[in-house]
């Protein structure tokens, strides 16, 4: 399969300084790919750069497998995209602005504009100025103004910014959407985990100029989790409870506080295994509570660890 | 191209959802219809000064010259009072018999210093003049004023006593009444001033004096015209009525052509869009938007540079227009068909008016292209619209004063500035600040200069990191 965005060896300076060391990864149709990194770390210059925004010093974009230096018009036309703030203008209404956009990227009519209107939810305020948008409206009109034209890759820096909740979960489903039915390649930046988590399918980590993981959502947590899950287990006599349980590894098991006692299961036969814990315990006479998982790291404690290297400050 | 057309469309509706283009076209429009009406205000405040010198107040003078003549009683009083009393009785205040009474009085009171006249011959002189005065006979005064030439001792050499007898008759000729709302007689009138400057001019020459060339070819020009007007009967020519020098000479081509002024309006007005059209993207940051697309970037550059310009052209021509209706309307629409007479390499050519005035106008409009593009390449250069367009607007409007400046230390370089060569109506003209500079060496600096701006805007533009 052709990568929709293929970046290789991308470098870049601002003066003396160098802001991205020997960027490769490819994105495919289809998916979602969420781009991570601290503040500074380089996702923003990555995308402008992809874009066009800023000038291509060494190494080569393919989109759609153009190049950006051989035939730029080409290579663009299948970008849609919004680069850090949705900054419109203001003194035309929505619909204004779309049709600029739809003027300049050609084979977009009338109808396809309505249609994306309402995709992105603003049919009832298409008409207004821009002027008088909430920063969230805004965010749903630059969205629409990205696909405008039906692009193969859509580049979004940023675009829960803005939106409630809903906004948040309705973009989410857009996006979704897009990559999985449209077999879109959409690509994400944000530094809200927890949003990336539910929405992309493989993200890569961007610390200090430097790609350091490409990894799929489920592959980057469960390798980080280890092979054993924990619970939680409340007990009337925890000793008791705890020699009960002689099947256990004494590494694996523990006593937490007067009631509580935690032990660590293999991910393999999780459900055996608690049947088994729990009978035990109950024909021994203790009283069982609540058996309770203790919560999976997530993708955001995932990306503390990966980049904390750094220490706290801006690369 | 068609593409490019849909930038220029973008480029236009951005420009006209600003209210701040109307608000500033609004203040345009009230000039450009109120510039006739100004004219026509001014034309008012005169006619009300010149109501004194009616018909009435001149002979109430003569009244008032000859109770002080009685009075004081100077050499020679009373033939002056018998002249004063004559021009009172017969109401004559100007016009042709105004000019025989006087002439008559002159030849009366000669005392043979004047005119070569015997007694006998005085008489007759004098008996013709009042019977011509009193018949209304304006043939027999051409005649006897021609005769007098003769006589006449102030006429020093035959060329000038030649050609005041040619104009006289000329107009017995052609039978021309000698009025002054005679054009005929107006324009026979004024060759003969001119052939007679021309004389003494030559005159002066052959006496090895130094005398002013453009104003020997300025006169030889003006010969050309009243010759060719006569011979092709030309009533009306737009170059005795340009601009607004007369208050009783306002009509609609004078101030038709005027209005011309009015470019350097629309020049300001192209300043402030070509100055904000760049650097507006940048400040309102939707520029990220504008280059994401897929178009190159030179190309949204000039689609831009295309707009501003093109703007400015139809601002000229809606000013073109709007100044002809308004001026029609306010001055009514007399010698539509006229010409504008020139003398190019000694052959007088026609120009219809309107085809002057539209050369004006583009003849105006180089100073709006050129620091249009001056403040175009520095918006895109430094993306700040009020620098852009405060440098282009001192260089349009103070750049005059720097040359005169420089002229004034004898700074030739100063030739070669953008400001001394953007004014072609007057290089064209030869009025130029700078001796010798043609068109051909302006529209070099000028060219020059421009790409000097284009380039500065094309590199400002297409390398810039967003």
């Amino acid at each position: 399969m052709t990568p929709a965005l293929k970046i290789e060896h991308l470098n870049k300076n601002f003066g003396k300084r160098q802001i991205l060391h020997d960027i490769c990864f490819e994105t495919y149709p289809g998916e979602v790919f969420g781009f991570l990194g601290p503040n500074g770390a380089g996702k923003t210059t990555t995308i402008k750069i992809a874009v066009g925004l800023l000038r291509l010093e060494s190494g080569d974009i393919q989109i759609g497998g153009t190049s950006v230096n051989k035939n730029f018009e080409k290579a663009m036309a299948q970008i849609g995209g919004i680069v850090e703030n949705p900054e419109l203008y203001k003194h035309l209404t929505g619909l204004q602005n779309l049709r600029q956009y739809a003027r300049m990227r050609g084979g977009v009519d009338e109808k396809r504009i309505q249609e994306v209107v309402e995709i992105v939810g603003l049919k009832n305020r298409i008409n207004d100025k821009v002027s008088k948008y909430s920063l969230g409206m805004r965010q749903r009109l630059g969205v629409a103004q990205a696909i405008l034209h039906k692009p193969k890759l859509l580049i979004l820096d940023e675009p829960t910014n803005g939106l409630d909740p809903a906004g948040i979960k309705e973009l989410r489903d857009i996006l979704k959407n897009l990559a999985h039915k449209e077999n879109i390649c959409v690509i994400v930046s944000s530094h809200l985990m927890s949003e990336m988590e539910l929405m992309c399918d493989r993200v890569g980590i961007i610390v200090n100029g430097k790609l350091i993981s490409v990894h799929s959502v489920e592959e980057m947590i469960s390798s980080s989790n280890g092979k054993k899950q924990q619970y939680i287990i409340n007990v009337s006599d925890c000793d008791k409870a705890l020699e009960a349980l002689d099947f256990i590894e004494p590494a694996d098991k523990l006593i937490c506080d007067d009631e509580h006692i935690g032990v660590f299961l293999s991910r393999d036969h999780i459900k055996d295994e608690l049947y088994d814990i729990t009978a035990r315990i109950v024909t021994r006479g203790i009283k069982l509570g609540t058996v309770s998982p203790v919560e999976n790291k997530k993708l955001e404690d995932v990306f503390i660890e990966l980049t904390k290297s750094g220490g706290n400050q801006i690369g | 191209m068609g593409k490019f057309l849909r930038l220029i469309k973008n480029e236009y509706i951005k420009i006209f959802r600003k209210v701040s283009t109307w608000v500033i076209l609004a203040l345009f429009a009230v000039c450009a219809v109120g510039y006739p009406f100004m004219a026509k205000f001014i034309e008012w405040q005169m006619s009300q000064y010149d109501s004194y010198r009616s018909d009435y107040t001149i002979l109430d003078d003569y009244k008032n010259d000859i109770e002080r003549l009685k009075d004081v009683k100077t050499e020679g009083w009373e033939q002056e009072v018998e002249r004063l009393q004559y021009f009172i009785d017969n109401k004559l205040t100007d016009g042709w018999k105004w000019e025989a009474a006087s002439n008559m009085f002159e030849v009366k009171n000669d005392d043979g210093a004047a005119y070569s006249l015997d007694e006998s011959q005085r008489a007759k002189v004098v008996s013709d003049y009042e019977n011509e005065i009193k018949n209304s006979d304006w043939k027999g005064f051409l005649q006897t004023t021609h005769d007098l030439y003769d006589y006449d001792l102030s006429v020093v050499s035959d060329t000038e006593k030649a050609s005041h007898q040619e104009l006289y008759k000329y107009l017995m000729d052609n039978e021309i009444e000698p009025d002054e709302d005679n054009w005929q007689y107006s324009v026979a009138n004024q060759l003969c001033g001119t052939k007679l400057s021309i004389a003494e001019m030559d005159a002066s020459k052959a006496a090895g004096e130094a005398i002013d060339v453009n104003e020997y070819s300025k006169l030889m020009n003006n010969k050309l015209l009243y010759e060719y007007r006569l011979a092709n009967n030309v009533e009306y020519d737009i170059s005795e009525h340009e601009n607004l020098e007369n208050p009783n000479d306002f009509d609609f081509w004078s101030v038709f052509t005027s209005t011309g002024s009015l470019v350097s309006l629309i020049g300001l007005i192209t300043i402030i869009i070509a100055g904000g059209i760049v650097s507006s993207e940048f400040s309102q940051g939707t520029i990220k938007f504008l280059l994401i697309n897929p178009v190159k970037r030179w190309k949204i550059l000039m689609s831009k540079y295309a707009t501003s310009i093109s703007l400015g052209y139809a601002l000229i021509a809606v000013l073109y227009i709007l100044s002809c209706l308004m001026s029609m309307i306010i001055f009514g629409a007399s010698n539509l068909d006229a010409s504008y007479l020139s003398v190019v390499d000694g052959a007088v050519k026609e120009l219809p008016g309107f085809i002057y005035v539209l050369k004006i106008y583009l003849l105006s409009s180089t100073s709006m292209v050129v620091m249009a593009t001056l403040g175009f390449a520095i918006s895109s250069l430094l993306r700040s619209s009020a620098l852009a367009i405060g440098i282009s607007v001192m260089a349009m409007f103070g750049g005059n004063t720097i040359l005169l400046i420089m002229q004034q230390f004898g700074l030739d370089w100063g030739r070669y500035l953008i400001f001394a060569n953007t004014n072609l109506a007057s290089i064209m003209s030869g009025n130029s600040l700078f001796s010798g500079q043609t068109v051909t060496s302006a529209l070099c600096v000028i060219g020059v200069h421009m790409v000097i701006f284009l380039l500065t805007a094309w590199d400002g533009f297409t390398r810039r990191e967003v």
